[in-house]
């Protein structure tokens, strides 16, 4: 698993923290693994505090709890509970911390549960290169309108998959920022930059990918959107 | 052994290329402005006032990186018997390369066919985007007139149902500005028209401080990011509110 985050140009014209953030765990016994990332709401004044207590939430319940949450039956439902009983132990009200979510939690054995709330996409790399959307965006009337887990209809917004692994595969995760530039919303396509990740991290070292894709974020993303950037990637055998 | 940082490339080899990336279009903010060409817009030369404040919006708005290219203006102008499209929908460099309409006033205020005019152009314009696969803001609507409705009272009622059908379903920002005389004001269809029955009355004809208040609330717009709700700067330096059963 590699991750990065990048405050946007506008953010940082206004002096206003980067409000996507990534969460990488594994279990103790390390038989699962979870990328969680989330884009804090940028009319909510302390989104960023959001997004990084519900990626720690779902990352640290996911690799906890993996066997119990495969069985459990409303889990939507459940994980958006679990997220938002922890957005209010936070300080400010729970509606300044709305944000999106995304996550991938794989078992050694195979199994797998994905989530995906607003926003981002979620692009699948096939062993051989082949690029598919995995979990496209969900806007509203307007490009500038998305879901929150913040929301009462939250847990209807948050798509969630379970699965067994096929074959090797990647999966990458994103906020809008990057998908400015990764996925053409008018076609459903990922752009080829996907396959070279994914290559890069079943090539490369975690550590190393990290840097990568944050010098990639500061060099090549920033300046083709304002918007803030996060991007986690996950590949497995 | 623990693997070496870049194994097999140098960092600068991990920088991705332009054609590894995509270019999404830039996501348009459709502006609708109907412009009230009756006989009474001749008195204190509102109607150029109206037009030059619109030259001066087209000026800022082609100034913003954004809103240069976000932007997509339609003028249509109503007097007479009918409203009609002047400049159907373009960027902000386009109108001004083609410059505004000549418009002159005379006649009556059919101010419900100019809300037909501009909602069935502006589905017209939504429909490109889609078969484009063009992203687009929530279309702004602003209906700038100094009279009442002429033609046909039903029809108001119908244009006015139609126009908070859509605000009230977020697809449409309505404004209404009146610009007639402060002690015979003649606004009760504009404030009909209106989704929150509420009436911009420009204050001394401060068509320059309205337009440039536009220019910057739609370049917020046109800059807003996911999720963020746009809030906009008070009307207060260029209007006064007048509300329905507030006279």
């Amino acid at each position: 698993m590699s991750a990065a985050a990048w405050v946007g140009r506008r953010h940082q014209e206004l002096g206003v923290p980067c409000q996507d953030c990534f969460a990488l765990e594994r279990s103790e016994d390390a038989r699962v693994c979870c990328a969680a990332l989330a884009d804090g709401a940028g009319s909510r004044t302390r989104s960023e505090l959001g997004a990084a207590c519900v990626t720690r939430c779902v990352s640290r319940l996911l690799c906890g709890e993996f066997d119990a949450l495969w069985e459990t039956e409303d889990l939507a439902g459940y994980l958006v509970r679990r997220c938002v009983q922890a957005l209010a132990l936070e300080e400010p009200p729970v509606y300044e911390l709305a944000s999106t979510l995304l996550f991938f939690a794989g078992h050694s054995d195979g199994r797998w549960i994905a989530g995906h709330l607003g926003d981002g996409v979620q692009i699948h790399v096939g062993d051989d290169g082949a690029l598919s959307v995995f979990s496209p965006p969900e806007n509203g009337a307007y490009q500038n309108e998305t879901f929150f887990l913040t929301a009462p209809d939250a847990a209807e917004h948050l798509r969630l998959r379970r699965g067994r692994s096929e074959g090797p595969g990647s999966l990458l995760l994103m906020s809008d920022g990057m998908s400015e530039s990764l996925y053409q919303y008018a076609t459903g396509t990922p752009a080829p930059a996907c396959r070279k990740v994914a290559q890069w991290l079943r090539d490369g070292d975690e550590e190393a990918v990290s840097q990568a894709l944050e010098q990639n974020m500061k060099q090549v993303f920033s300046l083709r959107t304002g918007d803030d950037l996060s991007l986690a990637a996950v590949c497995w055998e | 052994m623990a693997r070496m940082r870049f194994p097999d490339k140098t960092p600068e080899e991990y920088i991705l290329e332009e054609s590894d990336l995509v270019s999404n279009p830039e996501t348009r903010t459709p502006v609708v402005i109907c412009v009230d060409c009756s006989f009474s817009m001749r008195q204190q030369g509102r109607l150029e006032r109206v037009l030059r404040g619109l030259d001066g919006f087209c000026r800022d708005m082609n100034q913003d990186s954004i809103a240069r290219d976000s932007v997509e203006l339609c003028i249509v102008s109503y007097g007479g018997t009918a409203a009609r499209v002047e400049r159907d929908f373009a960027t902000p460099d386009r109108i001004l390369e083609q410059k505004l309409p000549a418009l002159r006033a005379n006649g009556g205020t059919p101010l419900a066919d100019a809300v037909q005019t501009a909602l069935e152009n502006l589905e017209l314009r939504k429909q490109r985007y889609r078969d484009n696969g063009i992203t687009w803001y929530r279309p702004w609507l602003i209906l700038i007139g100094d009279g009442d409705e002429s033609q046909s009272p039903r029809e108001l009622a119908g244009a006015a149902a139609l126009l908070k059908a859509e605000s009230d379903a977020k697809h449409l920002s309505v404004l209404c500005i009146t610009v007639g005389d402060e002690e015979k004001m003649e606004c009760a269809s504009l404030m009909r028209l209106s989704p929150d029955g509420r009436v911009q009355y420009l204050r001394d004809m401060k068509f320059h401080e309205f337009f440039a208040w536009l220019s910057r609330s739609i370049e917020k717009t046109s800059q807003s990011m996911s999720g963020e709700e746009v809030s906009y700067e008070p009307t207060s330096t260029w209007g006064e509110v007048l509300e329905r059963g507030r006279g």
